[in-house]
C-alpha cells in the first residue's frame, strides 16, 4: 500500500505530464498557429492547475498546516499563481500567444521545486506564526503578479522595437498588441504592487512583534523596500502624469530583476532571515 | 481510371502562369457568352456537363466526359475553345483529368494558384461561374457535387492553414500594421492627408476595419469635403491639421506634396499637448509627407511604403510556408471527392445500404440483450431481418435498374445515398 506522500509525489509527477503535454500544444499554437486546438488547450490548462491546487490543498489538509510551508510548497504555490493568473488574462484579452511564454516560466518552477527541494521537509515553523504566513502568502501572489508584468513588458519592448525598425517575422505576427501588453503590465504591476506591499506590512509587524523594531538592516527587506519604491514611482506616474508604454514596461523588468537579485544573489551571498526562513 | 466507371473529369484552360494578359483577354468568356458556350459545348459527343469559370486571371472549361482522358478527349474541349473564341486565341493551354483535375479545381478555389497567393476573391468567381453554368443547363450531378466540395475544401484550406493570413495591399498592410499598435480601432480617430485616390482607399481600407472616427484634410478644402461625406468624416482645414494631431492616434499621409507637410518642428509641438500614447504615422505619399527622422520621438511610429512593402513580402511568405499543408488538405478532399464519385455506381451502393441498415439492427438488439431471453432475441432477429429485407427490396430493385451513363438515375444513387445518410457513415 502506497503512502498518502508517495501517492502525492506520483500525481504531481503525472501532472507534471500534463502541464508538458498542455506547453506542447501552446507551442503548436504559437509556432504553427493551429487554431482548432485551443479548445483543448485551455481544458488542458485548467485540468492541470485545478490538480495543482487539489495537491498543494491536499497537502496542508493532510498535515493540517500552512500549504506553502516548505520550500518546494512554496515555489509550487509561486507557479500555481502565474498559471491561475495567466488563466484570468487570457479569458480577459482573449489571446492566447503568450501562453507559451508564461506557462514555460510556470513549468520551469515547478520542475525545480520537483528536482531540486525536498519534497517531504517539514514546514517551517516560522509559518506558524500567522503574520508570518500571511506576508509569505502575500509575497508570493505578489512576485508572481510582478513577474507576469515583467514579462507582459518585456514583450512590450520587443514589438515596439519590432514596429520601430519595421523588423517583422514570427513573433512579431504572435504578439498581441502594444496596446494589450500595456494594459497587461499595468494590471499585473497594480496587483502585484498591493500584494507585495502588503507582504511587507505584515513582514514588518511581524519582526517588530519579534525584535521590538519595525526596522532591519537585511538586505533582502532594504531590496523589498527598493522594489516596492519603483513600482509605486510606476504607479503614481501612471496615475498622475500619465506614464505609458516603454516607461513603465522598464520599470517593471527593472522591478522584478530587483526581486530576482534578491532571491537569488542575495540570498547566495548575504547571511538574510529569508534564506533560513525554508 | 475515371472518377466512377463510365465517366471522366477533364479541365482544359489558361491562366497568368502560362499565358500573357493579351492572349488571356482574348480567350476570355463574358457573363453573356458563358450561357450560350455550355448550350454549345453540352451539344459536343460524350460531353455530359460542363462549366466554364473565366475570371481576369484564368480561363477554365470544366467537364464531365465520357471518353477516357487521352489527346482525343483532349481535343473535344480545346476545338470546342478554338471554335468558340478563334484559333489565335487558343494557346498555351494547360490541362488536367480526374483526380488531377478536383485538385485543380481545389486549388484554384482556395487562392492557391492566384496571381497573389491566397486571394480569396476567387472563390465568389467560382461560386459565380457555378450559377452562370447552373443556369445554362451545365450542372447535374457530378459537378454539383464538385463544386459544392470545392467550396468545403476552400473554406478548409482558409480556416486550417494562414493561406490568407494578412494583407497583401498597400493600405491593408498599413491597417495590419496599425493593429499592431493598437488593439480595437473602434476606441481610435484617424486623420488622412490628402484626399486624393489613395486617400480614398486608405478611407476605405480604415472604414473596413471599424475604425472610431475618421478627420479628412487636403489643400483642396472641396475634395476633402467630398471625400469625408462619402466616409461619414469630418473635414479639417488644411493650415490646422497639426491642431489635431493631440486627438488622433492614426496619420495618413497620402499627398502628392513635394515638400513634407509635417515636419519635426509642428510634431513635437503638436506631442506637447499629447498625452504619453501612441501616434501611428503611415507615409503612402511619394515624395514623403512625413520629414524623415520624426520617428526619434518616443511614441511616434512611422512607417513608409517601403516598411509597408517588407510586411507584404513577410506575408507572402508566410502564406507560402503554408503551401505544404494546403496541399494535403487539397489532397484529402480531392480523395474524398473521388470516393464519393465512385460510390455512386449501384454496387457500393446497394452493399452500404445494405450495411447502413444491418448496423441499425445490430445496434437495436444490442441494446434489448439485456432484456430478453436468448430464445427472444432469435426471434427478434428473425422478425426485424424479415421486415428489413421486405422494407430493402424495393430501393435496391430500383438500384439494380439504374443506368450510371444516365443523368437522371445518377441523380437517383444520389437521392438514396442522401437519404439514408450512406455518405456520412465513413
Amino acid at each position: 500500500m502506497l503512502s498518502f506522500i508517495t501517492t502525492l509525489k506520483i500525481i504531481t509527477w503525472c501532472n507534471m505530464g500534463l502541464d508538458l503535454a498542455c506547453l506542447v500544444l501552446y507551442a503548436i499554437h504559437f509556432f504553427c498557429n493551429e487554431k482548432h486546438i485551443e479548445p483543448l488547450m485551455q481544458k488542458l490548462l485548467w485540468l492541470s492547475t485545478v490538480i495543482h491546487f487539489g495537491i498543494l490543498a491536499s497537502r496542508g489538509l493532510y498535515f493540517s498546516r500552512h500549504p506553502m510551508g516548505n520550500a518546494f510548497e512554496a515555489i509550487f504555490s509561486f507557479a500555481l499563481v502565474i498559471s491561475i493568473l495567466y488563466i484570468y488574462i487570457e479569458k480577459h484579452i482573449n489571446v492566447r500567444d503568450t501562453g507559451l511564454i508564461v506557462l514555460s516560466i510556470a513549468f520551469v518552477f515547478r520542475l525545480s521545486a520537483l528536482l531540486g527541494c525536498n519534497f517531504n521537509a517539514p514546514a517551517s515553523s516560522l509559518l506558524d506564526n500567522k503574520l508570518f504566513a500571511y506576508h509569505s502568502g502575500a509575497a508570493i501572489i505578489g512576485c508572481a503578479s510582478l513577474l507576469i508584468a515583467s514579462i507582459y513588458g518585456f514583450l512590450y519592448i520587443v514589438l515596439y522595437w519590432k514596429l520601430k525598425h519595421s523588423n517583422f517575422n514570427r513573433i512579431f505576427d504572435r504578439l498581441p498588441s502594444l496596446e494589450i501588453l500595456n494594459e497587461m503590465n499595468i494590471h499585473a504591476a497594480w496587483y502585484g504592487f498591493w500584494f507585495f506591499s502588503a507582504s511587507l506590512i505584515f513582514g514588518m509587524r511581524w519582526w517588530k512583534l519579534q525584535y521590538g523594531t519595525y526596522f532591519s538592516n537585511d538586505p533582502k527587506i532594504i531590496l523589498g523596500f527598493i522594489t516596492c519604491a519603483v513600482y509605486a514611482i510606476g504607479i503614481i506616474g501612471h496615475k498622475f502624469a500619465g506614464w505609458n508604454g516603454k516607461r513603465l514596461a522598464y520599470l517593471s523588468i527593472l522591478g522584478f530583476s530587483i526581486i530576482l537579485f534578491s532571491a537569488t544573489i542575495v540570498n547566495l551571498l548575504f547571511s538574510t532571515i529569508h534564506g533560513t526562513s525554508y | 481510371m475515371g472518377l466512377g466507371t463510365t465517366f471522366h473529369l477533364q479541365i482544359i484552360g489558361m491562366d497568368h502562369t502560362v499565358a500573357d494578359l493579351n492572349q488571356r483577354e482574348k480567350c476570355a468568356f463574358s457573363k453573356e457568352e458563358i450561357p450560350n458556350g455550355i448550350k454549345k459545348c453540352l451539344k459536343l459527343t460524350g460531353v455530359r456537363e460542363v462549366a466554364i469559370l473565366s475570371t481576369c486571371n484564368r480561363v477554365e472549361i470544366v467537364a464531365v466526359i465520357e471518353q477516357e482522358y487521352s489527346a482525343e478527349s483532349k481535343k473535344i474541349l480545346t476545338n470546342f475553345l478554338q471554335d468558340f473564341k478563334g484559333y489565335e486565341a487558343v494557346t498555351h493551354l494547360f490541362d488536367y483529368s480526374n483526380l488531377k483535375a478536383v485538385e485543380h479545381l481545389y486549388r484554384v478555389a482556395s487562392g492557391m494558384e492566384s496571381m497573389i497567393l491566397g486571394e480569396y476573391q476567387i472563390l465568389s468567381q467560382v461560386k459565380e461561374s457555378l450559377d452562370l453554368s447552373n443556369t445554362a443547363g451545365g450542372i447535374d450531378t457530378i459537378l454539383h457535387g464538385l463544386f459544392a466540395k470545392v467550396i468545403t475544401a476552400s473554406k478548409r484550406v482558409r480556416t486550417e492553414t494562414q493561406l490568407g493570413v494578412g494583407a497583401v495591399s498597400v493600405a491593408g498592410s498599413a491597417v495590419d500594421l496599425i493593429k499592431k499598435i493598437f488593439n480595437d480601432l473602434s476606441k481610435h480617430k484617424a486623420l488622412i492627408i490628402g484626399a486624393g485616390d489613395t486617400g480614398q482607399l486608405v478611407a476605405k481600407h480604415l472604414v473596413d476595419s471599424g475604425i472610431g472616427d475618421i478627420l479628412v484634410t487636403n489643400r483642396t478644402l472641396a475634395k476633402a469635403e467630398t471625400l469625408a461625406k462619402e466616409i461619414n468624416a469630418n473635414v479639417v482645414e488644411f493650415d490646422k491639421f497639426c491642431d489635431v494631431l493631440k486627438d488622433v492616434d492614426i496619420v495618413f499621409g497620402t499627398t502628392a506634396s513635394n515638400t513634407p507637410v509635417l515636419n519635426m518642428v509642428q510634431l513635437k509641438k503638436a506631442l506637447v499637448k499629447r498625452t504619453m500614447r501612441p501616434l501611428a504615422l503611415i507615409d503612402i505619399a511619394v515624395p514623403r509627407d512625413f520629414e524623415v527622422g520624426i520617428d526619434k520621438l518616443e511614441f511616434v511610429f512611422l512607417h513608409c511604403l517601403d516598411d509597408l512593402q517588407k510586411l507584404i513580402a513577410h506575408t507572402i511568405d508566410v502564406r507560402r510556408q503554408e503551401l505544404g499543408l494546403a496541399e494535403s488538405i487539397v489532397l484529402d478532399e480531392a480523395k474524398k471527392f473521388v470516393a464519393w464519385c465512385n460510390s455512386l455506381d449501384v454496387a457500393p451502393t446497394i452493399v452500404a445500404l445494405r450495411s447502413k441498415v444491418m448496423q441499425i439492427q445490430d445496434v437495436e438488439i444490442n441494446r434489448q440483450k439485456n432484456k430478453l431471453s436468448p430464445a427472444e432475441i432469435e426471434n427478434c432477429l428473425n422478425f426485424s431481418t424479415a421486415v428489413l429485407n421486405k422494407l430493402l427490396h424495393l430501393p435496391i430493385s430500383q438500384l439494380k435498374q439504374c443506368d450510371i451513363n444516365n443523368n437522371s438515375d445518377l441523380r437517383r444513387i444520389k437521392y438514396i445515398r442522401e437519404s439514408f445518410g450512406l455518405d456520412n457513415s465513413g
